[in-house]
């Protein structure tokens, strides 16, 4: 609950506002968030290191909101800065920490980019596949993704082995998947 | 096209980086794998994506109340304790410092309306996020989004607008009375709120922002009126505001009460039926004011002034008081930390019952205002351990708190209660469980610890130094500036009743207060079982029958 204040100075609330920091570009920044975290966790799938990038991208977005042009795409112009950001990160902790090479981020990248545009649907696709989920499935994911939680809690939770949770985690998710993928299917058809 | 193998397979790695134990390998076979067919990128992102959203509608979890989110005093208590007063200059000392230290990590720590901003479990690298994302909010919200401090016309907005107090800046599995407000969709979702706007929450969660800078989290079933950004008028439900510096005197009315802050984050739950209004304060301090709205509006005034010079109350952290129609108060004893959500996350998704239903001791008099505070499974690395102090719950060593003890449901005590010679608390279990008491290891162990409980030879720290929190990134986590060392001792409570925990031994050393956790307890295989080698005494556990030195205090299960 606590917090580094080093951090917290380094963007007091009384930074300058931007001249293009308006009604609109906060409403856009806001409702781009999950979007722009699921594109930069796809270049760095590493949640702490994502959520890092993601706060970069935010303070640097904010400081070029002028340069932004009304009537374009706020979230490919977002995701273009999150790229650089991405790339800055993987810089400053050296090449020994990457996972993926250039050419695969390129790849990714479009890839990602692609993908959010039925992000919102997915979505919602998803909170309606939760429900078919049985309370063991529901219980094993709450513990894997809840508060505190990880593959070894859900694992003591469950009396099993960190792999054999691992395995049950992947086969909901892959559940999950074939029903989002049926449901926008069946979206579409309609 | 893509054979169904390979898009199964970049399902499988995807689940080894995030899951698995070697990250780096999994990426290295996804590498080659979109290298040979990049058509598997998108595959990748979908998986990538799912991992996301999970992540998000797990990122907080709201209990399964039904009516009133704390258990109210009356007629439960004890007599009050004559030596209770005996520590009011430390506290009050104390108190002076707490303040100081809360307004710090209030200025610094504003917890975010956007993505995976609940989940504090990451400690360290999501505090960080959460300051820049609530800094950026906070110039966002305040600055440009709105203007000045009392609701400024929006800036860059058109002439003849009408004049905005504030966003609806989240929501999660919100269903709305207000017509034409759809929250399905996931996510943000600014929408403008005007002077004058009724809100009426059937269900979920919903979190707005005012021009003010307050953030008012509202958990269905909930109606509130927004009159300024000054002032929001509670009608229904549990509201949580988070209130900073810049707007000290925002004001939060209830059909019985005005609660007026005082730089703070309190919550407010109104039982319309039964009139009650409870008024909990999680940091900083507030005045209570009760307030008669029955009769004419000269009658009103007048009972307000009255008011004004009688029933001014400050309540502080860690207080929570029931204010009854008539303007009796009572205490409230426990609260659950996720019955007034601090934002709005994600559904709930959480099965599981809360294992610790109410926690209540024989010292605090009626007078006296303070509440324990029950998480349900908020047990980990970072955990505030005390009502009354900013200390943390840490593992000692690298390898963080013990495994078993993460995610479990656990009670923020009163630290000061180490000077209380005939403290008991009781705590009621909801469920087959396995209680943990966290034994300030500097101390001799009581009988009542020895007799009915096993010492797992398991250990958890204290992270006392809530001044250097701020420092520094080094300060977090495992194994770091830890001050005390706890012993972890258990028992096992096969079926619901109320536990009775005695007090400290009485020493001259300065010592702390023992923290309390349960886990549930299956009655097939153990759950939650300590089974690290460290833990032998766990293991054969047979308890001792509890001798319940109150059995008449001994609520019924289910109760």
């Amino acid at each position: 609950m606590t917090q580094p204040r080093a951090n917290a100075e380094k963007h007091p609330p009384d930074a300058p506002a931007t001249a293009g920091v308006t009604d609109e570009f906060v409403r856009r920044l806001t409702e781009c968030q999950n979007r722009l975290y699921v594109y930069i966790l796809a270049l760095l799938p590493d949640p702490d290191r994502a959520r890092d990038v993601l706060q970069e991208t935010n303070v640097v977005l904010w400081r070029k909101a002028d340069q932004f042009e009304p009537g374009t795409s706020f979230q490919a112009w977002a995701c273009k800065v999150a790229y650089y950001e991405v790339l800055t990160e993987r810089r400053r902790r050296g090449r020994d920490k990457l996972l993926f090479d250039d050419s695969t981020m390129e790849l990714v990248a479009d890839a990602a980019t692609k993908r959010l545009e039925s992000h919102d649907e997915r979505a919602v696709a998803l909170d309606e596949c939760l429900k078919r989920l049985d309370q063991q499935q529901r219980s094993r994911l709450h513990d894997r993704y809840g508060p505190g939680g990880s593959v070894q809690l859900a694992a003591q939770r469950a009396g099993r082995t960190p792999g054999s949770i691992a395995v049950t985690l992947h086969r909901i998710r892959a559940a999950l998947l074939r029903c989002i993928e049926g449901k926008l299917a069946k979206e579409l058809a309609t | 096209m893509t054979p169904p193998d390979n898009r199964q397979a970049v399902e499988r790695l995807v689940g080894q980086l995030f899951d698995g134990s070697d990250p780096k390998a999994a990426a290295a076979k996804l590498c080659r794998l979109l290298r040979k067919d990049p058509a598997l990128a998108e595959r990748y992102a979908e998986c990538v994506e799912l991992h996301a959203l999970l992540e998000a509608r797990h990122a907080t979890t709201l209990l399964p109340l039904e009516g009133h989110a704390a258990e109210a005093s009356r007629g439960a208590e004890p007599a009050p304790d004559p030596q209770r007063g005996a520590c009011g200059a430390e506290m009050a000392e104390l108190w002076g410092l707490f303040d100081e230290a809360a307004a710090e990590i209030q200025r610094s720590v504003t917890k975010s309306t956007l993505y995976g901003g609940a989940r504090l479990t990451r400690g360290l690298r999501a505090s960080a996020w959460l300051a820049v994302a609530g800094c950026l909010l906070a110039v966002a919200y305040s600055a440009a989004l709105f203007g000045a401090r009392d609701g400024g016309v929006l800036a860059g907005a058109g002439g003849g607008r009408e004049e905005a107090i504030g966003v609806l800046s989240n929501a999660s599995g919100a269903a709305w009375g207000n017509e034409g407000w759809d929250a399905s969709r996931s996510g943000a979702v600014p929408r403008r709120l005007v002077a004058g706007q009724e809100l009426s929450l059937q269900r979920g969660v919903a979190e707005l922002t005012l021009t003010s800078g307050v953030v008012v989290v509202m958990r269905g079933p909930a109606e509130l009126d927004l009159l300024s950004p000054m002032r929001v008028r509670a009608r229904r439900g549990a509201v949580r505001a988070r209130v900073g510096e810049s707007a000290r005197g925002f004001v939060l009315e209830t059909p019985t009460t005005e609660v007026t802050d005082l730089g703070t984050e309190f919550g407010v739950d109104v039982d319309q039926q039964a009139g009650t209004t409870d008024v909990v304060v999680f940091e900083g301090r507030v005045d209570l004011q009760y307030v008669d709205r029955s009769g004419t509006a000269a009658d009103r005034r007048n009972a307000t002034r009255r008011s004004a010079r009688e029933d001014i109350r400050l309540l502080r952290s860690g207080e929570g008081l029931r204010v009854d129609p008539d303007g009796a108060t009572s205490r409230i004893v426990s609260i659950h930390a996720d019955a007034y959500p601090a934002s709005a996350g994600p559904g709930p998704l959480d099965p599981r019952p809360p294992l610790i239903r109410r926690v209540w001791d024989n010292l605090r008099a009626p007078q006296a205002a303070q509440y324990y505070q029950i998480s349900r499974g908020g047990l980990r690395e970072e955990a505030r351990a005390y009502v009354d102090r900013f200390h943390q719950w840490n593992g000692l060593k690298a390898t963080g708190i013990p495994a078993y003890l993460l995610g479990a449901d656990y009670v923020q005590t009163f630290n000061a209660d180490k000077w209380e010679a005939d403290v008991e608390i009781r705590v009621e279990l909801a469920a087959p469980a396995r209680l943990y008491v966290m034994f300030d290891r500097r101390l001799d162990p009581p009988a009542w610890l020895t007799d009915n409980f096993a010492d797992t030879g398991d250990k958890i720290g204290v992270d006392e130094d809530y001044r250097r929190v701020g420092m520094a990134r080094g300060g977090f986590g495992p194994a770091v500036s830890i001050d005390t060392v706890h012993d972890i001792w258990v028992r096992d409570v096969p079926s619901p009743r109320v536990v009775t925990l005695g007090a400290l031994p009485m020493q001259e050393l300065a010592v702390s207060m023992y923290g309390i956790a349960a886990t549930p307890l299956d009655t097939g295989v153990a759950r939650g079982r300590p089974s690290t080698p460290s833990a032998p005494g766990a293991l054969a556990l047979t308890p001792k029958p509890l001798n319940d030195p109150h059995p008449l205090l001994t609520t019924t299960p289910g109760a």
